[in-house]
This record gives structure tokens, sequence and C-alpha cells, in this order.
């Protein structure tokens, strides 16, 4: 285990502050949010860090907003903050069950949606935002832009700022799964979120599915399997094609903690049951989806 | 950089170095009962309450607790007047070696604080975050649902 390295730390209280010093004297800091992921790099694999700008001043980027038909998420809100905010109702269970799946309660506490996403596309956040098509809007001193969660670099005066999708319509539900050999420190062996919208309580009007390592070690969907259900009846001979597809579609990057047909095998039970589930919570009544529910 | 926060209702002011942890502030402001573990937030046994939020003190640099009201198992009770998780504990024989017991008791109070009806499977799902290696759990699981029993305003 490393020690901490000596830190000059900049604690700005506005987001210009933090910007103009990323920009200028500051360039080449990293930034510090909820720490889950740098305090760790720092002591276990020696990360090289000589200045941090520490972002806990900057509350007023701590949000879940809905206005008018969009969800806008502040980078810095935490697991926590997003899975038991109120403005996400029960189509939003993929944030419900982030809240249950995503470390420890002391983890969730801390961990900030920017920080989950900066730390690279294979983590739980991308992957849901890849299926509710989200986009993630970045600022530096100058200029704003918006990028893909999946496909997110930033140079080293960016710093992301604020997340947003469309709100969910219709009789539509969503499922996260995470499967970890443990349930602490780091991503999932395999995850997978899945959306599920019914156009007449029979068809499926859209479907969605994401899956970490997808190709290698890429988040990303499945979109031949997707294919395979929309616009087609939600039932169990369809829901197999599209994992039959699946299987063809995905090929994962094995590890020492699973190999490629492993992952693959556990991601195509995990996709069934995330379907399964998205259809039983639109199963009930026409509007309970929309409720908390059981996620 | 001069921090000032409130730890178990005394004001407290630090010249902390950038690199300081809450963790080392902490105990070196005397609450021992804020133990190493994992050192990188896996194992809970450095668990705090910040600002009513269960936190790792080992992942949050001091810097980041400005102004900050921090609870810690000292905060909890006292010798002879203990709150009510910490006397459960005792009553139950839950620890074994104890090194983990000060994080177990801190996630308990956060848990308690929001779930006045506490369930097993709740209790066991929260406790993920706390690695007891004596494997303690299902003592500690009855000794949260015990202090569960006392009165809202003793918790």
């Amino acid at each position: 285990m490393h020690e901490l390295p000596q830190l000059d730390v900049y604690a700005p209280s506005k987001l210009g502050e933090a910007l103009s010093y990323l920009s200028g004297e500051g360039r080449g800091s990293r930034l510090l949010a909820g720490g889950t992921w740098l305090i760790p790099a720092m002591r276990k694999e020696g990360t090289r860090v000589e200045r941090v700008v520490d972002l806990s001043g900057l509350s007023n980027l701590s949000y879940v907003r809905r206005s008018q038909n969009l969800l806008r998420i502040g980078a810095l809100t935490t697991i926590s903050g997003l899975a038991d905010s109120d403005i996400l109702d029960g189509r939003y269970c993929c944030f419900k069950r982030l809240g249950r799946l995503f470390g420890s309660a002391a983890t969730r506490n801390m961990a900030t949606v920017g920080g989950n996403l900066a730390a690279g596309a294979a983590g739980d956040l991308a992957e849901i935002l890849a299926v509710l098509e989200g986009r993630v809007i970045i600022h530096n001193a100058r200029r704003k832009r918006v990028a893909s969660p999946t496909a997110l670099r930033l140079a080293g005066d960016e710093m992301i700022v604020e997340v947003q999708f469309a709100d969910l319509k219709g009789h539509t539900a969503t499922w996260f799964n995470k499967f970890e050999k443990r349930k602490q420190g780091g991503a999932g062996l395999v995850t997978t979120t899945t959306l599920l919208r019914l156009r007449d309580r029979r068809t499926v009007g859209d479907v969605r599915i994401a899956l970490s390592r997808i190709r290698g070690k890429e988040t990303g969907r499945a979109e031949k399997a997707e294919a395979q259900l929309r616009g087609k009846a939600a039932n169990p001979e369809n829901i197999q094609r599209a994992l039959v597809a699946l299987e063809s579609e995905m090929h994962p990057a094995g590890d020492y903690q699973g190999s490629s047909r492993f992952r693959k095998k556990i991601a195509v039970a995990m996709v069934r049951e995330g379907l399964e589930k998205c259809l039983e919570r639109l199963d009930q009544a026409p509007g309970r989806a929309r409720e908390e529910g059981q996620c | 950089m001069l921090v000032k926060i409130r730890v178990n209702g005394r004001d407290i002011a630090i010249n902390a170095r950038g690199n300081e942890r809450l963790l080392d502030t902490l105990r070196g402001a005397g609450m021992k009962s804020v133990k190493e573990g994992c050192s990188v937030g896996e194992c809970g046994s450095c668990n705090v309450i910040v600002n009513g939020k269960l936190v790792s003190s080992c992942m949050m640099l001091t810097i980041q607790a400005r102004g900050a009201e921090i609870t810690t198992c000292e905060g909890l009770g006292r010798e002879g007047a203990l709150h009510p998780l910490q006397k459960a504990f005792a009553d139950a024989g839950v620890p074994q070696c104890g090194y983990c017991i000060p994080g177990v008791l801190m996630t308990a109070k956060y848990y308690m604080d929001g779930h006045p009806r506490p369930q097993v499977d709740e209790i066991r799902a929260i406790l993920e975050g706390n690695i007891c290696r004596c494997g303690a759990y299902t003592k500690i699981t009855q000794g949260i649902l015990a202090a569960s029993s006392h009165p809202r305003n003793e918790l």
C-alpha cells in the first residue's frame, strides 16, 4: 500500500473558479469529488498526483431536476442522492437498483455521478446512461461540449458538469443488474441494464439492452438482440430469440476474474432476468411502474 | 489549510496537510475508535457519520470535511451511559476481537436513523460494507435488532 503523496489542494467555491484554475495555474491537476476512485488509485496503484482540485465546495452541482421533458443530474450528485431522489419514479428502477448494488452504503454516500463517469466507460453509470440514451455535459473555462457516456475522454482542463436524458414516457420499465464475486470494491464482473416499453400491453414498442464488455472491455448496446424484440410480441419465444442474438453478438474480454465464456453466460442470464423483471413491472396495473414499487 | 470541524459536538480547528485523511485527523484528536483497516474504503472499520451520512474516513481528505459535523463511536455514548446499540452489543456479547465493532456501530447508527423498524434482510444488506474477520455477523444482527426495541429518542 502506497502512502498518499504530498498534495497541493485547491478548494474552489464556484464552478468558474475551478475551471479557471484548471486552464491556468492548476493545469494538470486531478479532480477530487467523492474520492472513492482517486484515493484508492493513489494508495493501491501508486497513481502519481501532485495537485488536486477539491470539488466539495461546489454543492450547487448536486441535484436531480426535471425540466420539461429532460432529466438533469448534477455531476456532484452522490449515488445515494441519485437513487433516493423523489424526482425519479418507478420507471427508473435502474437507478434504485444502482443504489443497492453500487458498493457499500458509505461508498454510495461518497461516490458521485461525475466521478463514476470520469473514472472510465466501464462504470455502472455509463451503461445505465447508454440505455437511457443520455448525454454528458462537459465544461472548460471557454466552452461547453456534449459527449456520449460510453465514449468519454476528458482533457486536463475539462470537468463533467451535468448528465441529461429524456424523461421516460409511457408504459416503460428499466432494470439494472450486477454480478460480482464480492460485494465490495470495484466494477462488477458483469453488469447489464435493460429497458422495455410496451405499446399495447403486449407488443414491444422499444427495448434497449446495454452490457459491460459487450466487445472486449467496451460498454455498449446489444443492438442485434434489441432488433429481435422491437415491434414483436413480448413473449418467452421472442425473448429467447433475443438472447440467442445476444450470445452471438457479445465478445467480452476475459481475465483472471472470469473467462470470456463465463462472462457471456452470466450476461445472458442477467439480461433474461432484466427483461422478465421489466415485464413483471409492466404487467402490474397501468401506471404502477411509475410508482416506487419493489425494485 | 485551516479546517474547522465539529466532532461529537466539540469544535476542533486543525491545520490540515493536503494529503491528511479524516481518519488520521480523528485519531489524532483522540477518537481512537476510528480504526484503519483496508485503507481503501472496502472494510468499513473507519466508518464515521459526516453531516448525517455514513462515510469511509480513509477515503476522505480532512480538507473535504471542512465545516462538517462528525460523529464517531465516542459520540454515541459514554461509560455508564451507553447508547442502546453499544449496550445491546455488550449484552449480546457481539464483539470477539472487537476491531471492526466501532465501524459496525456507526453503520448501525446510520441505518437505524433512517429505518425505525429494522428488518433482518436490510441489516444484512447494510453490513455488506463492514468486514468482520471473526464472522460475528449473526450476533451483530441480533444486537441491532435488540437495540431497535428502545424508544426512538434514545437511539
